[in-house]
Formats: structure tokens, C-alpha cells, sequence
């Protein structure tokens, strides 16, 4: 038997808020397809996280609407398991009308489910016999409950060529910059399977695990923020070839622009001179068409004012650039001499702020954890495109009454 | 009122009473004497026979009953023949102030005393951050009063559990561990040589309802939700290994010199060098170093020249961050990590044991630097066998990562439990170290003199009481408890420590899960 198939995750499509860098999820998101369709693919497979949010702009879920259209007229299938991102207890995610419509496959079927097992069947993909299935992302590893229920005998037993999806980091894999993510057990997911698509984890991995088969972790199709983009520099996606039950697996790189990074250490510099120091060195370069990153670290002689960031990204601009973005969280000025100045994100300052107040409300501090980040991520849903005052306000009531279990 | 026993005489430290006939009053029973203003607790330590006949003639009454056949009736004998238990005092309840206090006064001559009622102690309340240890002993009688402790504060000055085997130490930690699962300011580390506490095919952790804050790992059969056990090499320091092993002046420079130069890839720089690369280390150091670091980490040469990792130690970069920082993470979230160790060699088991307490150590020491200890969970390492990285020959050869938390931990939030059959072989000073000692049955007189001279409430007169401990029974000495409290540990089991929590649990919705 010999057979293909392409192996996506984390495309986060609509992620950006700047229309300019939205564009390159969407586009590399449809690069994607178009390559898997010139490669003549059975079968896709999105492990988690399609969407940025369950619901996204009209104008993005358009354009996948029309890339998916374009497998299906090719007969190729695409299988999806809902991520943290796009998942939402209320049920309320785009996710559905694309399963109603038939352009995905949902991966997660559930058998049964009740306090003492979580049954899984298989999808069995028509053309090749492959059996694919997968269990759902949720935020913060909830997901784990699931893992605990589920009846891996049923599936370890099944013959065949066999897939798993999952959403989750896998606690062994996952290398230290991402161990602030919660993850779960390798012993937790069932054995025997061929080929285990992850996703969830932002990163490239692929080896044979040893009792397991082959775990690949195919990266974003676009990354997502300023470090993934200065870490990764492209998005990605992985080709799979079968033959003979042997796998042979193939990144493919999704490089929407270049990207170009650049760091500088202020240290023992005015505001001035670190501006003319950055001029001088970037007057050289040649920016067309280039994502340009600016890291600026260390700690000035002068006011943080007195850095002409306007200046510097002007000059880049002029240049033809796509796109400047600079990162200053770990530039000081020496206004700021005596304050204690602790380089976080927003992001993880919200954690530790959650984190000290936790136990408030219940005594199971990770069931509070959850509690805490759905409310948040609820609360935080904008308004979609089209949605009326009242159906966004109908949505929002809907989520917390499957929240607060009124 | 059903009276045991009347004070007759004695001292402070040893009250004489006359028991009643057929009282059967147990060594370490608790007897109580009440009146209208306050109570009285003493605690049976001795038991003698007294008769208001002389010895020389009760022998010649025997020997008439033994020799002549001679059925001897004693008039009044309840009078003539009685038993006399000597007690020392334990607590005295002030009944107005409603306060209750070390004894320092002598109950009144001829007061009568009672056995002890759960009542008499409904006034102790449940402290904060209770965790429950057993029920209140006398004698051998469970009296219906649960005591407790203060586990952070206990488990931050350490704790020693001396007994023989078989006396009930598992059972004992069992139910701590239990009682502490979720306590979240507490992470407690278990190396567990015999595999016991998760309890693969027995009640065990593994059933504790809140499956998240119990994480085991293990290098065998690895059961769905544990973890896999495999440190990576990069990850171990010389001073791991220094616990471990007696290394040589020579040895342990090498060690350092190689971990100077090449960072975290000394070990690989070790097996890989055929001479020395480092001037200052001789070339039979380097080989000795190769041939026992080799056993130690279970590896050998490959038919390519590359390394082979046959156990729990590799050398994979793109395998995430290893077992040990896992593990540290963890327990810094206040949960409770198990380490299977049956199928490693008991210094492989030394050695992750130190590598994780020494980047504890250094963790938390940073963390009292910039301020942030209060918030940091309180550290418990258990070590079954204590003295082996705790006694005094191990010791001789220098101080280890364990000795120093023993000495300093408590500084820094991480504390020892320590469980030992061999009190006797752990140095004065570290025993001393070790503020709450929970005594199960020890039947050696050396380990009982060694274990009573540190406690931190006086033991001086229970020794008799320690001797004669039943399975599952343990006298708790802290230095925060005002007398050593005798308890009764209830068997680790199903029936009496899993409770349904089924209404807590939220009932999970397939439809939650079926989105599209």
C-alpha cells in the first residue's frame, strides 16, 4: 500500500491583529493547500488550532472556506480535531459549519463517554483505509480527564494503518522553552499507532518514540507572534509518504516573506547614540519585501525617550519594507535606574497574578486555574463582523451559562 | 465513675499508683484525674506487682501451692495483692481559663484517677493546615481524637521514622502522603525503592481522586499517566555524584576540572577522551573515572565508538527537558512526585535523588535571595534508608547534598523525611536536626537509646513503652508538641481513605466534546 498525506496544525488563521501580518496567516494557510494539491496528497490532516478563535472575521473564514473548496474538488479529504484556540464549550465555532458543509472531517469521534470511559471510533479514510483518530485541544491541558478515560485497549487493538491526532505538548518531548505549557504524559496517549500527528506546541519535532511510532509536531503554518517569528522565521507543514507501512516524512517550508532579525545592545549608549548606531548599521541592508524584527536590550545612558524608534522604523520603510516590529522589553533607560524592571509578557504576568490568588474559589486550584482563563477568554470575545448587538450578546450569555453550569 | 488507679506517692517524673484489681492498665495508657477547677493527664511508662505481703513470705505461699499442692485463698485479696504503675505527667487542663499546658504541679496525693474519654480532649482544636497523622492512643486503645500537624511547619525541620520492619513505616507514610496530596504548599518528593507508595496493583496514590497532583515516574511498564523515567546526562553535576560513591581527592578534581571546560557535556567529554584533555588530570584518574562513571550510568561502548545508554540515563537533546527538571517543576507546584526506583541500583537512585535536592537547594537559596521564598512550596524529600547517604561512614568522606539540608534546609523550605531502621548510624548532630520523630516499634536496645536521647520531648522513661509498640502504633516527639503524643495509625486502605467524592465531581457532557 502506498499513499500521501500532508500534516498541518496550529495555522492559527486570522491570528495578527495588523491586517498586513493577518494576510500572511491567511495566504500561507492556502500556500499550504495549493502545495498539497500540486503533491498529489490522499488525505490532510489539521491537529488542533485551524482558527485563532472559535469565531473569526467573516473575511478569513471566506478565504478558507474557498481554499478548502478547492481539496474537496480534488477529492482530497481533510481530517480536523478541534485546538485550545478554536474550541469552545458552547459549540459555538466555525469549525461546525465547515464540518456541516463537508469541506473538514471531524477526527474526534466519540463512541461513548460517561465518568468511567471515554470510547473513541475511528474515521476511516475512504481512498487509502487509513483509520485516523483523535482526541480535541483544550486550553491549559483540560483535555487530561479525557486522556485518563479513554479506552486505549479499543484502539491499540484495532489492525491497520493507524493515526492519532492530538493537541497537547507531550511532557518528555517538549524542550525547556516551552515548559511553561502545560502538557501531558507520553504514557497517555494509546500505542501502536503508526503515526501520532500532534500539535499545539509551536515547535518542529519529529522522531520515532520508542513503545510508540512516529510523533511529528509539524510547527505553525505561520508563526504567530514576534518571538515565534524571530525563532522559526517561516511556517511549516509536513508530507508524509507511505509505503509499506514505512514512513517517510518531509517538511516543507511556507516562507510567506523574509524575515529578517536584528539585536542590539544599548549598554553604556545614550538614547542618540544607540539611534545612530542602528542607522549606520541598517543603512546597509537591503529590506524589500522583508518582515523586519528589531530587538533592542540592555540598559541606556539617557532617557528611553531619547531613542528616535520613529526615525529607525521610517528608515526601514523607506526601504521597501513589509513589515517593522521591534521588541524593548529588555531595553532600560536610565530614568528607570532604580526601578526593579522584570521582563515579562502580558501574558505571563496575567499567570502570576492568577497564579497568587488562586484557592480563592475552589479548593482544586487547577479546576480554578480553568475557571479563571475560560471566564477570561470569554469575556474577552469581540464583537464579530455581521453579529448584531443582541446575538453577540446572546453568544457571550450562552458561553457563561456553560461556564458558571447555570 | 470507673477509677483505675489512686496517686500514692512518687515524684514529678514518676507518679507511683495503685491500681485497682482487674484495672488491666496499659503501658502508655493516659489516665486522667479531674476536679471541679482542672485535669490531670499522667501516662502508664512502668508496670510492677506490689502486695502488702512480704516477697520472702509470697515464696513460701507458692512454694506450698507448687510442692504441697496447697490451694492458697488470700482474704481480701483485691487488698493483698494489687500492681503499682509508675506514670509521668503530660498535660494539666486549667477548666476556668480553659487552657491547656504542660503539667508542672503534682496532682494531689491520693486523687483518684480514670482511663481517658475522647471528651477530655475535645477542647484541642484543629490546627490550620491540619494534616492528619492517626488517631490518639492509650496504650494500646484508640481513643476516638484524630491528631494532626502542621505539616509545613513540621516537614520544614524534618522528620525521622525509626522502626524495624514490618512495624507499620510504609503504612504510616501512606497515609501522610495521602493527607497531603493536596496540600499545595507542600511538594513532596518520594524515591520509592520497593515501588509501594503509587501502588501499581494495590490501593495506592494512584486512587486518589485528584489524579493531577500525584505524578509518578518510572523507567518500567510505564502505566497511562505516569511519566518515563529518563534523566539525561547533561543534566548531572559532579556533586551529584559526590552523595553517591567515596571518590578520591583526585577523582572529584577531575570531575570538577572537566565540568569547568566542557560545561554540561563533561560526562560525554569523559567517555570520549582516550587521554586526559585537561592538564591537571592524570590518566589514571581519567580511567578510573571512565570505568566507574560507566557503571554508575549504565553505559557502554557501541561497536562504532558511540555510547550506548542500557538504563535510565541518555544523552537526547531533542527529548525534552529530562526527568529531573520535570520533577523539580513539579514539586515547586506542591504536588506529589513518585520515583519508582525498584529497577535502578540504589546509587543510580542516590544519584537523582541528589540531582534533584542540589537544584532545589540552589533554586530555592535563589529565590530567599531576591525575596520570593514565601512563595515558593515547601519541599519534602523522602529517603527510605537514611543512612545511606546519611550516616556517619558515608559522612566521613564529606558532607553530601542531604547532610546539608539536613543542617541548612529548613532555611530554604526544603525538609527531610527520613526513614531508617538504624537510627544508631545517623551522626547526633543531624539527628538532633531532625525536629519531630515518629517512633514505630523498635525491638534494638542501641536504636532505641539512640533514637530517645534526640527527641525533643523527654523519652527518657518510655523505652519500655517503645519496646512494646504494636504494628501500626507510633509515638509522635516534636519540638512543637509539649509531650510526645502516642497515636494509632488506621491501616492504608480503601475502605477507610477513599472517600466518594462523586458530588464534587463535575459529570463530564459528551456533547461538550462533539462540536462538529
Amino acid at each position: 500500500m502506498k499513499f500521501r498525506f500532508a500534516h498541518l496544525a496550529d495555522c492559527h488563521v486570522g491570528s495578527w491583529n495588523h491586517p498586513l501580518m493577518k494576510e500572511l496567516s491567511v495566504k500561507a494557510f492556502e500556500t499550504a493547500l495549493e502545495k498539497i494539491v500540486d503533491l498529489n496528497c490522499d488525505f490532510v490532516l489539521i491537529s488542533g488550532d485551524l482558527f485563532d478563535t472559535p469565531l473569526p472575521g467573516v473575511d478569513v473564514f471566506e478565504r478558507v472556506i474557498a481554499a478548502l473548496k478547492k481539496l474537496r474538488t480534488k477529492d482530497i479529504p481533510v481530517y480536523v480535531i478541534a485546538g485550545s484556540h478554536d474550541f469552545s464549550a458552547s459549540n459555538k465555532t466555525f469549525l461546525r459549519i465547515l464540518s456541516s458543509v463537508g469541506l473538514i472531517r471531524n477526527a474526534t469521534r466519540i463512541s461513548e463517554l460517561n465518568e468511567q470511559e471515554l470510547k473513541l471510533s475511528f474515521v476511516e479514510d475512504e481512498k487509502t483505509k487509513v483509520k485516523i483518530a483523535g482526541i480535541l485541544g483544550k486550553r491549559n491541558a483540560l483535555d487530561l480527564e479525557l486522556y485518563r478515560l479513554l479506552n486505549r485497549k479499543e484502539l491499540e487493538d484495532e489492525q491497520g494503518f493507524k493515526i492519532f491526532m492530538f493537541h497537547n505538548a507531550i511532557d518528555e518531548l517538549t524542550s525547556k522553552q516551552f515548559s511553561n505549557i502545560k502538557g501531558i504524559p507520553l504514557s497517555l496517549l494509546p500505542k501502536g499507532f503508526n503515526y501520532y500527528a500532534g500539535g499545539h506546541i509551536h515547535y518542529v519535532f519529529d522522531q520515532d518514540v520508542e513503545g510508540y511510532g512516529r510523533i511529528v509536531f509539524p510547527g505553525p503554518t505561520f508563526p504567530t507572534n514576534f518571538e515565534e517569528l524571530e525563532r522559526l522565521l517561516k511556517g511549516s507543514f509536513f508530507i508524509v509518504d507511505v509505503e509499506d507501512s514505512q514512513i517517510k516524512t518531509q517538511k516543507q517550508d511556507l516562507v510567506m516573506k523574509n524575515v529578517r532579525c536584528f539585536k542590539f545592545n544599548a549598554n553604556g549608549l545614550s538614547g542618540k547614540e544607540l539611534t545612530e548606531r542602528v542607522l549606520t548599521e541598517l543603512s546597509h541592508e537591503e529590506f524589500f519585501d522583508t518582515i523586519v524584527l528589531l530587538r533592542f536590550e540592555g540598559k541606556l545612558t539617557s532617557s528611553l525617550t531619547e531613542v528616535d524608534f520613529n526615525k529607525i522604523t521610517e528608515l526601514i520603510k523607506g526601504k521597501s519594507a513589509y513589515f517593522v516590529m521591534r521588541n524593548t522589553s529588555k531595553l532600560v533607560g536610565s530614568d528607570y535606574e532604580d526601578v526593579f524592571v522584570e521582563v515579562r509578557t502580558p501574558k505571563e504576568i496575567e499567570q502570576d497574578v492568577i497564579n497568587e490568588n488562586l484557592g480563592k474559589l475552589y479548593e482544586n486550584k487547577e479546576q480554578e486555574k480553568e475557571f479563571i482563563l475560560s471566564l477570561f477568554k470569554i469575556l474577552s470575545e469581540e464583537k464579530k463582523d455581521g453579529e448584531t448587538e443582541k446575538s453577540f450578546e446572546q453568544r457571550l450569555k450562552s458561553e457563561l451559562k456553560t461556564l458558571l453550569k447555570f | 465513675m470507673e477509677y483505675v488507679g489512686q496517686l500514692i506517692g512518687g515524684s514529678f517524673d514518676s507518679l507511683i499508683l495503685r491500681l485497682k484489681k482487674d484495672s488491666f492498665v496499659q503501658l502508655g495508657e493516659i489516665l486522667v484525674f479531674e476536679n471541679d477547677d482542672s485535669k490531670f493527664f499522667i501516662q502508664v511508662f512502668d508496670l510492677t506487682y506490689s502486695s502488702q505481703i512480704s516477697l520472702s513470705n509470697l515464696e513460701m505461699i507458692s512454694g506450698m501451692d507448687l510442692e504441697h499442692d496447697f490451694n492458697a485463698d488470700f482474704f481480701d485479696e483485691e487488698l493483698q495483692l494489687y500492681s503499682v504503675a509508675f506514670c509521668k505527667n503530660l498535660l494539666f487542663f486549667d477548666k476556668k481559663n480553659k487552657a491547656l499546658s504542660v503539667t508542672k504541679s503534682l496532682p494531689p496525693l491520693f486523687s483518684k484517677f480514670r482511663r481517658l474519654y475522647s471528651k477530655d480532649l475535645e477542647i484541642i482544636t484543629k490546627p490550620e493546615n491540619a494534616t492528619f497523622v492517626g488517631f490518639l492512643r492509650s496504650g494500646s486503645n484508640e481513643v476516638n481524637v484524630p491528631v494532626y500537624i502542621d505539616a509545613e511547619k513540621v516537614f520544614r525541620h524534618h522528620v525521622l521514622v525509626a522502626a524495624t520492619t514490618g512495624r507499620g513505616k510504609s503504612n504510616l507514610t501512606s497515609v501522610l502522603l495521602w493527607n497531603l496530596v493536596e496540600n499545595y504548599k507542600i511538594g513532596f518528593l518520594v524515591l520509592d525503592p520497593h515501588d509501594e507508595y503509587y501502588g501499581r496493583s494495590h490501593f495506592g496514590l494512584k486512587d486518589y481522586p485528584n489524579k493531577e497532583n500525584v505524578v509518578y515516574f518510572t523507567n518500567y511498564n510505564v502505566p497511562p499517566g505516569a511519566q518515563s523515567l529518563k534523566i539525561n546526562i547533561r543534566t548531572l553535576k559532579p556533586t551529584h555524584f559526590f552523595a553517591v560513591a567515596d571518590w578520591s581527592t583526585a577523582q572529584k578534581e577531575a570531575m570538577l576540572a572537566y565540568q569547568a571546560k566542557y560545561k554540561d557535556s563533561w560526562i560525554l567529554q569523559i567517555f570520549n577522551d582516550e587521554e586526559p584533555s585537561i592538564i591537571s588530570v592524570q590518566l589514571p584518574s581519567l580511567m578510573v573515572l571512565k570505568r566507574r562513571l560507566a557503571n554508575l550510568l549504565d553505559v557502554e561502548d557501541g561497536p562504532n565508538g558511540q555510547l550506548i545508554f542500557n538504563g535510565i540515563f541518555n544523552d537526547n537533546n531533542n527529548a525534552g527537558e529530562g526527568a529531573i527538571d520535570r520533577i523539580c517543576k513539579l514539586l515547586e507546584q506542591g504536588k506529589t512526585v513518585i520515583v519508582d526506583t525498584s529497577n535502578i541500583s540504589s546509587s543510580q537512585e542516590i544519584l537523582i535523588g541528589s540531582a534533584i535536592a542540589s537544584k532545589l537547594f540552589n533554586k530555592y537559596m535563589h529565590y530567599k535571595k531576591e525575596g520570593t521564598l514565601d512563595n515558593a512550596a515547601q519541599i519534602v524529600i523522602l529517603l527510605e534508608e537514611a543512612p545511606r547517604v546519611l550516616g556517619k561512614d558515608v559522612l566521613k568522606s564529606g558532607s553530601n547534598i542531604f547532610s546539608t539540608i539536613a543542617r541548612e534546609g529548613r532555611k530554604f523550605k526544603i525538609g527531610l523525611y527520613a526513614i531508617t531502621q538504624l537510627p544508631s548510624l545517623i551522626p547526633r548532630e543531624i539527628l538532633a536536626n531532625m525536629n519531630t520523630k515518629i517512633i514505630l516499634g523498635i525491638e534494638m536496645k542501641p536504636e532505641r537509646q539512640a533514637i530517645i536521647e534526640s527527641c525533643p520531648n523527654d523519652l527518657s522513661s518510655d523505652e519500655r513503652s517503645i519496646a512494646s509498640l504494636n504494628v501500626g502504633e507510633a509515638i509522635l516527639s516534636s519540638s512543637f508538641f509539649g509531650f510526645a503524643i502516642p497515636v494509632k495509625v488506621p491501616l492504608f486502605n480503601k475502605e477507610n481513605f477513599l472517600q466518594k467524592r462523586d458530588s464534587e465531581k463535575t459529570p463530564l457532557n459528551k456533547k461538550e466534546f462533539e462540536l462538529f
